[in-house]
């Protein structure tokens, strides 16, 4: 992928199903729907209660087959639509971070992607919690080979990259994360570094943001929605620019993980960005605030004095 | 959903015999089951049988960690003015566009939709009450004396983050929405406490202006 000035993002299906999903899970599954439905379906008329049993009359079991019916329409519906609402899902992304090749993907020897690009996401797979094993392979044959174990109910990223000196062999690095709430007007930005360089410094807007990361590590702020201009320095200089200045606009409400890949030496440095829709949090701007209504704390009067000797 | 589940099961309690006990109830619970099953063997997922096959012998995968300069945001707790006095501070939403600042004239509240102490943009925004009808005098009366230079900190259980006033001012309370420093989660973070201040108006029930208190912090949480 070329840069041109902007960060690309891998286009996978899975990605942009994501948003769907993580939309979906914030409400109930289908089966909260349901059960209050087959409840309410029984009104008090339809039922006859007879020491301690309840009897249905005929009128109640057509209703309650029609309630069963279309809970069940209802049901499948939601699975169609969000095959992993619940919220304690384990999943994995597989985050490409090796230059100028196409991979195949497999998880514990089932094959979950192929051909994902550099700087592409793949994903979200569903795993059984417990240690799994990936396997990245080009063309049939093995670039990498691991193991992870994962929580469940967490998420992980699972990035196939190169060590911090080019001269080494590339690596599998696992980033856990858990949901972060995020206000609607502010993103929780995640920035890893999986590249061919030394420790760095991010700058952002021309101030350092993100000090002193090393290969293997992230760092994670809050920032308000906006479009920043982001370079890779070494730590604690200005110059050689390993990458950058590029544009990064960040998602509102979501967490934004952005990952530096690829080589400066090579010209392959590039960014991987895996946006998650996140638990929304926090109110609106109050256009008031009201913060008296006594009227005591007018002027310096005694009430003042004495009060605030307390 | 699940109140209201629990208040339909109280209602009538018998309920939960006719859905179980109900052949098309058992029809359909074993419907969803199998749709369950379905789902969880189709494509992305790994079933149960496929695990843990040839482990042992592949090395474990790299853990992705925190850098050491990992920077610390705190919801704030407790809020400490010059000369000792502390109050609790507790998340306040917006409700119809009004602050809902905590009914105890002693506690001060943080605007639930403001940044952290300690985030590298934006205002953390306090406010309480200056005064009340019915409970007097209020902890943020002592905002009424505060001057330029005075320290502000702010804590959680295991964090703290220093603050220097850097001005205070009396704000119009229609000016307070677009005031360029006092909500706003842009621009280099601060902390903004609000109180009311100005003219009291008896038949309006209150003041007509804001007082509006920044400070800018004094390194990094920690």
């Amino acid at each position: 992928m070329t840069n041109r000035g902007h960060f690309v993002q891998g286009r996978t299906p899975g990605r942009n199903r994501l948003t769907l999903l993580s939309d979906t899970r914030r409400r109930s599954g289908p089966g909260a729907y349901i059960t209050p439905w087959i409840f309410e379906s029984l009104g008090r008329n339809d039922e006859q209660r007879r020491g301690g049993y309840i009897v249905i009359t005929k009128r109640a079991a057509r209703w309650s087959k029609l309630a069963l019916v279309i809970a069940g329409v209802l049901a499948l519906a939601g699975l169609t639509i969000s095959p992993s609402y619940a919220a304690n899902d384990t999943e994995i992304y597989i985050v490409q971070g090796l230059p100028g090749k196409d991979l195949d993907v497999d998880i514990d020897g089932n094959s979950v992607a192929t051909g994902v690009k550099t700087a592409a996401v793949a994903g979200p797979f569903k795993v059984k919690p417990g240690s799994r094993m990936v396997t990245f392979s080009e063309n049939g044959t093995k670039v990498l080979e691991n193991t992870f174990s994962i929580k469940e109910g967490s998420k992980a990223d699972v990035v196939a990259h190169l060590p911090a000196s080019s001269s080494g062999d590339p690596l599998v690095t696992v980033y856990k994360y858990d949901d972060v709430k995020v206000p609607k007007g502010k993103a929780s930005l995640v920035v890893s570094h999986v590249a061919a360089v030394p420790p760095a410094d991010i700058r952002v807007n021309d101030q350092v943001l993100f000090a002193n990361i090393a290969n293997g590590e992230s760092l994670q702020l809050m920032v308000p929605v906006a479009t920043y201009k982001v370079s890779i320095v070494p730590t604690g200089e200005t110059k050689p620019v390993f990458f950058g200045p590029v544009s990064l606009t960040v998602k509102g409400g979501a967490i934004n993980r952005v990952y530096a890949v690829g080589d400066p030496e090579k010209k392959t440095m590039n960014v991987a960005v895996h946006v998650l829709t996140a638990t929304t949090t926090g109110s609106s701007k109050p256009s008031k605030v009201n913060t008296g209504t006594g009227g005591q704390a007018v002027g310096d009067g005694p009430a003042l004095e004495v009060n605030l000797a307390r | 959903m699940r109140s209201r589940f629990r208040r339909l099961e109280r209602r009538r309690p018998g309920l939960r015999h006719p859905i179980v006990g109900h052949p098309i109830g058992v029809l359909f619970l074993l419907a969803c089951l199998s749709a369950c099953t379905a789902e969880a063997t189709s494509g992305i997922s790994i079933s149960p049988g496929d695990t843990a096959r040839g482990h042992s012998s592949v090395a474990p995968a790299r853990q992705g960690r925190p850098a050491q300069s990992q920077r610390v945001e705190f919801i704030p707790k407790r809020l400490t003015l010059p000369g000792k006095a502390s109050a609790e501070v507790l998340p306040a939403v917006t409700v119809d566009g009004v602050l809902k600042v905590p009914e105890n004239v002693q506690h001060v509240g943080w605007w639930d939709g403001s940044a952290l102490a300690g985030e590298p943009f934006g205002s953390t925004v306090i406010a309480g009450h200056v005064d009340s009808a019915t409970e007097g005098i209020g902890f943020f009366a002592r905002l009424l004396r505060i001057k330029v230079g005075d320290t502000i900190t702010l804590r959680s259980d295991s964090h703290r983050l220093k603050y220097r006033v850097t001005s205070v001012r009396r704000v119009a309370k229609k000016a307070l929405a677009t005031d360029n420093q006092a909500l706003k989660q842009t621009g280099p973070h601060r902390l903004v406490l609000i109180t009311c201040t100005g003219n009291f108006h008896r038949d309006r029930g209150g003041y007509d202006s804001n007082l509006v208190v920044v400070g800018k912090p004094l390194g990094l949480a920690r």
